[in-house]
């Protein structure tokens, strides 16, 4: 459980930085429709709630956001040091 | 103040940042490694063996005081935490006061065995420091760190302020461009882990809260004791009867109190007047045993091993305040929150050192006189490099003085602190007197080659290297060992990174020469 909150965390964190032009044109060479963007976007934002959804599950509400929090973090760290490396 | 807002708040940030940044920096590191204190401590006595078997550790500390020390004021015993193996115990003579408690303390193993460890004060060193420092009088120390850390609440606000593109610079990262690259690492390593942050630093102050703010408890209390057995309970010590009695095993009251707590394992177990009819036995719970920090403390008649009544649940402000030191602490984290913990700990620290150095980066463009800075600009730059790349240093001298220092040294554990201090004072004379550049690419060095050097040093002195400790299994002591050599490798990174920077004033002056 603890892992899927990891996962979500970063899958959510990487699915919000596509959401942002300056990340798709540096990252993917081009700019997603805006339509695409925004769905990107609430897929995102949906992750980010799953993940605290999967950390509640798994340790409770108290010591879950806990560790949620460090989870989000984690992901966000990982995901700009990625977005930084993938740039083009 | 004219300006808007942000223009107000960014100078805010940038004064009260630089002020106490370096005592931050130190506060951040210290603080970081104190998340795996337990751990450093099994490190620095690799004497203590066995595993972690809270019942063997207190049996054979009563079992010892029985002994050696019958006639004891007060016995106090510290059960290993859940990731330590010994347990420290100690006695207080008559007259004796408990700052003298290093002369009757020793150490008990996993195997319930008193162990003759060398003198050490471990990772709780670290811990100290953090908060307490070192050299100054507790009191004072105190008081500098709650200032830093009242700048440093001061400090993330007014930063969220500034930094108008939060949210448009979320996951930005750009290397290699100066300044911006600096400002760029500096908000990333403050806005990621900024619940974090916040926390840590309004937790902090709540830690030593009835210090900094002791108006309230002056107001309704007639003295600070009165407060404290409000607070925390009254503490009476039991009248002796005169007559002896026998203590019941100790086994039997460490069960009852688990049931009472529904398996939260006990932390501290006092015992005032040992040996006399009206003795007691109080078991706190362990600090570690939940997100409230401040574990509840059972009383036992010694002789009978019989549980005295339940003390009144804490109330509401008491057990809010001890949640929030808990959190602080992270006494009560598994093992991956205890890495996430240790992860924004590295990041809060990255976050000072970017800030330090964005500080001079930001005004070496605009020097009158590149080649003279003004003095300031040296101080703030001559500071920078000697705590950044000084400290580390230190600490690692300070691993390698637990290892190379004779035993029987007096006062060992103050000489390992004292290393830490000469270390780190080598590495702020090189600070000084060596050309800005080439001093961070050589302190830096150094740094790493010390923490390069403390495994190796370990290999040399202990059967419990780094390569032994990997095909035994012992993963304390080797995630200890790579993380000295991940720490290593991250300051040659930096190192290497500075040796092939190219000179921004000299860059600077071809393209005026050229233009």
């Amino acid at each position: 459980m603890m892992l899927l909150c990891l996962l979500t965390a970063l899958l959510g964190f990487a699915a919000l930085s596509m959401g942002m032009s300056r990340h798709q044109r540096d990252v993917l060479g081009k700019a997603l429709p805006a339509a695409r963007t925004r769905s990107v976007k609430l897929a995102g934002w949906l992750l980010l709630a799953a993940s605290w959804a999967a950390a509640i599950a798994s340790d409770g509400a108290a010591l879950g956001s806990v560790y949620w929090l460090g989870a989000l973090t984690f992901g966000a760290l990982v995901v700009a040091l990625s977005v930084t490396r993938l740039s083009r | 103040m004219n300006g808007g807002i942000r223009q107000s708040m960014a100078w805010l940030h940038t004064w009260v940042g630089l002020l106490l940044g370096w005592l931050l920096f130190l506060v951040f590191v210290t603080g970081t490694a104190a998340y795996f204190q337990d751990e450093i401590t099994r490190w620095m006595q690799p004497e203590v063996r066995g595993q972690h078997d809270i019942d063997a550790g207190a049996e054979g500390a009563v079992a010892y005081m029985q002994k050696h020390a019958a006639n004891a004021e007060q016995w106090s015993i510290e059960l290993p935490g859940e990731r330590a193996v010994a347990t420290t115990a100690f006695w207080k003579e008559k007259g004796e006061t408990f700052a003298q408690w290093r002369d009757h303390a020793f150490l008990v193993d996993g195997h319930g065995q008193k162990v003759d460890a060398r003198d050490t004060l471990g990772g709780w060193r670290l811990y100290r420091m953090h908060f307490d420092l070192y050299y100054l009088p507790v009191l004072w120390a105190r008081w500098l760190v709650g200032l830093a850390a009242m700048f440093m609440l001061v400090a993330i606000i007014s930063g969220v302020i500034t930094h108008k593109k939060i949210f448009a610079d979320f996951f930005t990262l750009r290397f290699g461009k100066g300044q911006r690259s600096w400002l760029d690492g500096h908000n990333l390593t403050a806005v990621l882990a900024l619940p974090f942050h916040f926390m840590i630093t309004y937790t902090g102050l709540v830690t030593l809260a009835a210090q900094y703010m002791p108006w309230g408890v002056s107001a309704a209390y007639e003295n600070r004791a009165a407060y404290y057995a409000d607070a925390f309970g009254a503490d009476e010590a039991p009248k002796r009867s005169g007559s002896n009695a026998t203590m019941a095993p100790i086994a039997g009251m460490l069960k009852q109190a688990r049931e009472t707590w529904h398996g939260a394992e006990p932390g501290y177990i006092f015992v005032p007047i040992p040996g006399d009819a009206h003795g007691v036995v109080k078991i706190i719970r362990s600090t570690g045993a939940g997100m409230a920090t401040r574990g509840e403390t059972l009383t036992f008649d010694a002789a009978t091993g019989v549980m005295h009544a339940r003390p009144p649940a804490p109330g509401a402000a008491r057990e809010t305040e001890s949640v929030m030191i808990g959190l602080h602490a992270g006494r009560y984290a598994p093992v991956l929150l205890r890495w996430f913990y240790f992860l924004c700990g590295l990041a809060g620290t990255a976050m000072v050192a970017t800030g330090l150095v964005l500080w001079t980066s930001k005004r070496r463009m605009q020097l009158p006189d590149p080649e003279r800075p003004y003095f300031g600009f040296r101080l703030v730059e001559r500071m920078n490099i000697a705590t950044i790349a000084g400290l580390p240093f230190g600490i690692a001298c300070y691993f390698m003085a637990n290892r190379l220092l004779p035993m029987d040294v007096v006062q060992r554990p103050n000489w390992e602190a004292n290393w830490l201090f000469i270390g780190w004072g080598v590495l702020c004379v090189v600070a000084i007197v060596r050309p800005v550049k080439r001093a961070w690419v050589e302190t830096l060095s150094v740094a790493a080659a010390g923490f390069l050097a403390v495994p190796v040093v370990d290999m040399m002195t202990t059967d419990r290297g780094l390569f032994v400790s990997l095909w035994r299994g012992d993963m304390v002591f080797a995630s200890f060992d790579l993380m000295m050599l991940a720490l290593a490798g991250l300051l040659g990174f930096c190192a290497w990174k500075v040796h092939n920077r190219k000179d921004v004033v000299r860059v600077r002056r071809k393209k005026e020469a050229v233009a």
